[in-house]
């Protein structure tokens, strides 16, 4: 038996017998309780105003966010994610029979095993049988002597449990409130709609309490207008979904057509629709788009894709429309089905960070230039790939080289800049000008890489067909400094099923650009060699 | 550069040292110099980011970081950058974007040089109303204590990273290596007296999770400690005596401990009445010898003058066992157990593991989760003794989980102790009394600082924190002020900067802040040569752009 940490697992059975205490499906209470049905809960609360993580955000936005990530699906048995979520979050206060049973699925094939008795034919399991095991999922977490997929999987669904468990006691979400002085104050429903508050306003029945919702948003918008209706059309518009489709069709008609110009309207609609996602972002948040994995990947494809276009334009090079559609396409790949990854929510950010000039100009300059780095790392490898297929000219091979040159050179200023801002905002906020922290440090890793390649490119050592899959190969340090110091290299910064998912798209990446590179580099001849030289 | 002309005897050495040191200028100042440097440099920073997430900052700093080959790599760099510069003079007018990004680095060299040898970075930890001026900076130092004397001596200890034998002696002490990373090996010895107490050694587990401990009443043994927290379970270690007594717990429920026979014994049994006062705090007088003894067991162990004093030389305690009937609570005796259940108090002997028996046969099974307990070691002679070990650290979730303990060996009068951060020793060297510590060096401050209030906000319904902020008072020969530091608003005062860094609770219940304090002399030239750089690098790549579009015209026409 493995001596671990005795201690901690005390606390945590002490904890979570206290949390089964609580009462959960309201068992003994059950005949107090109001009989009042679910019937309130309705689509038209999805604009009400509600506080939750901190923020004031549209009722529709986290019980979709929530509802989600609790059942991996965006609705419940043909019921919205609002009401699905509504009704939970109330089914302990009423008496009441109409709850939604919300599912779980299990991906684990250990945890199908060990959850077999309540597991249904499509591998998945209802939050109340699940909480019925809850010792047993807690036994099998604790008899993990490992950190395996096995416990990170089981730790995740006790996450979702003590979610699921917040949210059905009335706990996770408060709903604006008027004291005698008309004054805001927030309360979760628990409180709310606790019967002394039931009969204090007289909610007898579920149309009275319907009402009182639609009044109190009402009464909401009166006094601070209508900015968190916003964030309902924002969620609403799926604007990372436009932005793919335009991207898509511009990738698609850019070969088909020799007219440039409407591949290049489809890219300047897939931009402003960008922009507007981005303003939107930074409206409701009311910072720099650039505070978390999912707005960087957003922002470094969109600053690609123009970046692509401006110097497109001047280059007179189509090629450099290509690349940057094709990289946008990737980053709105990722930002549209790697939910597990990178998180759309809106949250708030931790103090240090609060600094709007110094996000906006340290962090920006650092994404726009991995955007440009980016271009030049697509670039190389359609120029590896395209070369293995049929060998590019000594002419055409020097014309590349130019085009991923000029891609360098913009992301190595931009970059510089930025590390040297960092450095300057960590002085101004921390004290010190450097202080290896392994992000700065990653940084400074990549302004390096290419540094290398930079100075080795006028001497021997790095001919073009040397220069190109380094280039290719240099991105690996970008993708490292970017997702690596979050998801490999961090130390308790984020939860286990982030850096997971983020840890497997990333050596995923790796392999990937590895074996394209063993596959079509050696295709590449040194001066002399290739037969078309 | 062009020659002079001497008499033709010395022509020949002089240009041949111009010849190497023209080689040597190429070869320092050349582009693949240049490569090798730089990605000689990349490889130690990323070993050194490895090395920080698995096995902590302190780490990396001590085996990279701040380290002198990484330094001279540094120092290569620079060299690389200058001769760069001087290879290419004359200045040229296409260089000129070139010039200007290789002075922003050789700059940015040369502030950070002044800062290593000339800057400050330290951190100020204050309690609240409590004046503080010292700056904690972040080399370990032996402080050793010469008490009588009242002299201090200071002892600077090696930056590296893995165990450092010195040797170095200083009166009578031999400091003799130096651990910037151990854990603790527990072997069992005797100790340097006589003192006839008990250690124990104990495994507590039930399906899913065992931990060993061990407990002493020896007082050098005082780090195991004679009592421990386990979550919601206390344990509490006593003489063996005692054990008895749990057997016969009378209606009082109160225990009375004669130290010098070693007995004890319930109130009831001595007809010691246990009274009341008349705010119902229940007392009892015990006679012992000619003397009478007033205790109020619930309140200490230990009697009470006339004026409500402890009077802790006493040779009876008493002990009520009322508060410890709630909740998980535990009472070892050395080679019996005793707890409370179902109303009453049961003592259990706890047989030693053998080799053969399973682990249930020999364990006590308590009434909390399963969980069984088994006594490994018993010793009345030998005490448990921590000999630190050099091991390489290891960091989980932030925090070390392995070798986060410090420690050096010092010998005095032909004996080695070992010195820890968590244990300073004291000795008794010719008959004056010597205390040995390990540290952190410390700067004073010209003025004192004092915390008047920390203020925390939190994001609105959570508790997560949304700004840090503290309120200080200085007091200094020019008088008094008052500031406001919080996060991105530092405080200049005197050339050292304050920048709020962290925060702590107080065992008072307050919160105490952490100020990261800082003088850096380096700043205006850093700054100076980051401008240079990104103007310098813009410059650069819209000379070569003109140029190329030059070549292109030139070729086309």
């Amino acid at each position: 038996m493995t001596i671990i940490n005795i201690k901690k697992i005390l606390f945590l059975f002490f904890c979570l017998a206290l949390a089964q205490t609580h009462s959960l499906f309201a068992s003994e209470d059950t005949k107090q309780l109001p009989a009042i049905d679910l019937d309130f809960c309705q689509d038209q609360l999805e604009s009400l105003p509600i506080l939750q993580n901190g923020r004031v955000k549209p009722l529709f936005v986290h019980a979709g966010e929530t509802i989600k990530y609790l059942t991996g699906k965006n609705n419940f048995q043909q019921r919205s994610a609002v009401i699905t979520y509504c009704q939970l979050s109330s089914s302990s206060l009423f008496l009441s029979t109409s709850a939604p049973e919300i599912r779980t699925p299990i991906e684990h094939n250990e945890i199908r095993t060990l959850l077999k008795s309540v597991l249904s034919p499509n591998n998945d399991v209802t939050y109340k049988d699940l909480f019925s095991s809850l010792a047993l999922i807690r036994n099998s977490y604790m008899a993990q002597k490992d950190e395996n997929a096995m416990k990170r999987s089981l730790n995740e669904l006790l996450h979702k449990l003590s979610i699921y468990q917040s949210i059905v006691s009335g706990d996770d979400w408060k709903i604006p409130q008027w004291d005698e002085e008309q004054k805001l104050t927030w309360s979760s429903v628990k409180d709310a709609f606790s019967p002394l508050q039931l009969e204090k306003n007289s909610l007898i029945s579920s149309a009275k309490i319907y009402a009182y919702l639609t009044n109190s948003q009402e009464t909401y918008r009166k006094q601070f207008g209508d900015k968190h209706l916003l964030e309902l059309h924002y969620a609403k518009a799926k604007l990372p979904l436009i932005a793919i489709v335009l991207t898509c069709l511009a990738l698609l008609v850019l070969p088909l057509t020799k007219n440039i110009w409407i591949p290049l309207a489809l890219a300047t609609a897939t931009v402003l629709t960008q922009i507007t996602l981005i303003t939107l972002r930074i409206i409701i948040s009311g910072r720099a788009p650039v505070t978390n994995m999912y707005e960087t990947v957003l922002f470094s494809g969109l600053a690609s894709l123009i970046l692509a276009l401006v110097i497109g334009h001047f280059k007179k090079e189509k090629s450099y429309l290509l690349i940057g559609l094709f990289y946008n396409f990737l980053t709105l790949l990722m930002l549209n089905f790697a939910h597990g990854m990178l998180s759309a929510s809106i949250g708030p950010l931790v103090p240090v960070l609060r600094d709007n000039f110094w996000l906006s100009t340290h962090v920006t300059s650092v994404i726009v230039s991995y955007g440009a780095l980016a271009l030049s790392w697509l670039m190389a490898n359609l120029t590896l790939i395209e070369n293995r297929k049929n060998p590019l000219s000594r002419k055409a091979l020097q014309e590349r080289m130019e085009h991923i040159y000029s891609a360098i050179k913009v992301g190595v200023v931009l970059l510089a800049a930025g590390v040297i801002l960092g450095g300057v905002w960590a002085d101004y906020s921390w004290g010190r000008f450097w202080g290896w922290d392994p992000k700065e440090t990653w940084s400074l890793i990549v302004l390096c890489v290419y540094m290398v390649i930079l100075h080795g490119k006028n001497t021997s050592w790095i001919p073009p067909h040397r220069f190109v899959p380094l280039v290719a190969g240099a991105f690996l340090s970008v993708m490292m400094a970017w997702f690596g110091v979050n998801y490999i290299l961090a130390t308790g910064l984020h939860s286990y099923g982030f850096s997971q998912g983020g840890a497997i798209f990333l050596a995923g990446f790796f392999a990937l650009q590895i074996i394209i590179l063993l596959v079509t580099a050696p295709n590449l001849k040194g001066p002399g060699e290739n037969p078309q030289a | 550069m062009s020659d002079s002309n001497p008499s033709e005897q010395q022509a020949a050495p002089v240009s041949a040292a111009k010849n190497i040191f023209s080689q040597w200028e190429k070869s320092i100042g050349g582009l693949k110099f240049a490569v090798i440097i730089i990605a000689l440099f990349t490889l130690c920073m990323i070993t050194g980011t490895f090395l920080e997430s698995y096995q902590g900052t302190e780490f990396a700093n001590r085996m990279i970081y701040k380290t002198w080959p990484f330094m001279l790599i540094q120092f290569a760099m620079f060299l690389s950058i200058l001769y760069a510069v001087f290879l290419r003079l004359p200045a040229k007018k296409h260089f000129y974007g070139f010039y200007v990004i290789h002075t922003g680095l050789i700059l940015i060299g040369c502030g950070s040089v002044i800062t290593y040898f000339a800057g400050i970075d330290g951190s100020i930890t204050l309690l609240p109303n409590t004046p503080t001026r010292d700056i904690t900076l972040s080399n370990d130092i032996l402080v050793i204590n010469y008490l009588d004397e009242g002299d201090t001596v200071t002892y600077r200890l090696p930056n590296n990273a893995l165990e450092s034998s010195i040797q170095d002696e200083y009166r009578d002490i031999r400091i003799k290596k130096f651990l910037p990373f151990s854990d603790n090996d527990k072997i069992w010895g005797k100790p340097s007296d006589s003192l006839a107490t008990q250690s124990s050694e104990y495994l507590i587990f039930n399906q899913n999770v065992a931990q060993e401990f061990t407990l002493s009443l020896h007082p050098e043994a005082k780090e195991f400690g004679h009592g421990k927290e386990l979550g919601p379970l206390s344990i509490h270690y006593l003489p063996e005596e005692l054990g008895n007594c749990f057997l016969h717990i009378a209606k009082s429920k109160i225990i009375i401990w004669d130290l010098d026979t070693k007995t004890c014994y319930p109130p009831e049994q001595r007809k010691v009445l246990v009274k009341s006062t008349s705010k119902g705090k229940r007392f009892l007088v015990v006679k012992k010898g000619s003397e009478y003894l007033t205790f109020f067991p619930d309140f200490s162990p230990f009697p009470l003058t006339k004026d409500f004093n402890i009077l802790r030389d006493a040779s009876l305690r008493t002990f009520s066992l009322k508060p410890f009937e709630e909740g998980p609570q535990l009472f070892l005796f050395g080679k019996s157990a005793a707890y409370f259940e179902n109303d009453k108090w049961s003592v259990y002997p706890l047989k030693l593991k053998t080799a053969e028996a399973e682990e249930s046969e020999n364990s006590l099974e308590l009434p909390w989760m399963n969980f069984r307990l088994q006594l490994l070691k018993h010793s009345t002679i030998e005490i448990p003794i921590n000999r630190p070990r050099f091991v390489y650290p290891v960091q989980k979730n932030g925090t070390l989980i392995k070798g986060g303990q410090k420690a050096v060996l010092v010998e005095a009068m032909g004996e080695d102790y070992w010195v820890t951060d968590a244990r300073p020793v004291s000795l008794q060297i010719r008959g004056k009394r010597v205390n040995l510590q390990l540290a952190k060096e410390s700067l004073r401050l010209p003025f004192e600082i004092t915390l008047s209030k920390f203020k925390m906000d939190t994001n609105p319904g959570t508790e997560n924190p949304a700004s840090f902020e503290s309120f200080i008072n200085i007091f200094s020969a020019a008088g008094n002020e008052s500031h406001h530091i919080f996060m991105n608003n530092p405080l200049k005062k005197d050339g050292l900067t304050f920048y709020q860094a962290s925060y702590f609770p107080t065992e008072q219940g307050g919160t105490g802040s952490v100020l990261s304090v800082n003088v850096d002399q380096g700043r205006p030239i850093k700054y100076l040569g980051s401008i240079l750089l990104v103007l310098g690098a813009i410059w650069h790549y819209r000379i070569r752009q003109k140029s190329k579009l030059k070549q292109r015209k030139s070729k086309t026409s």
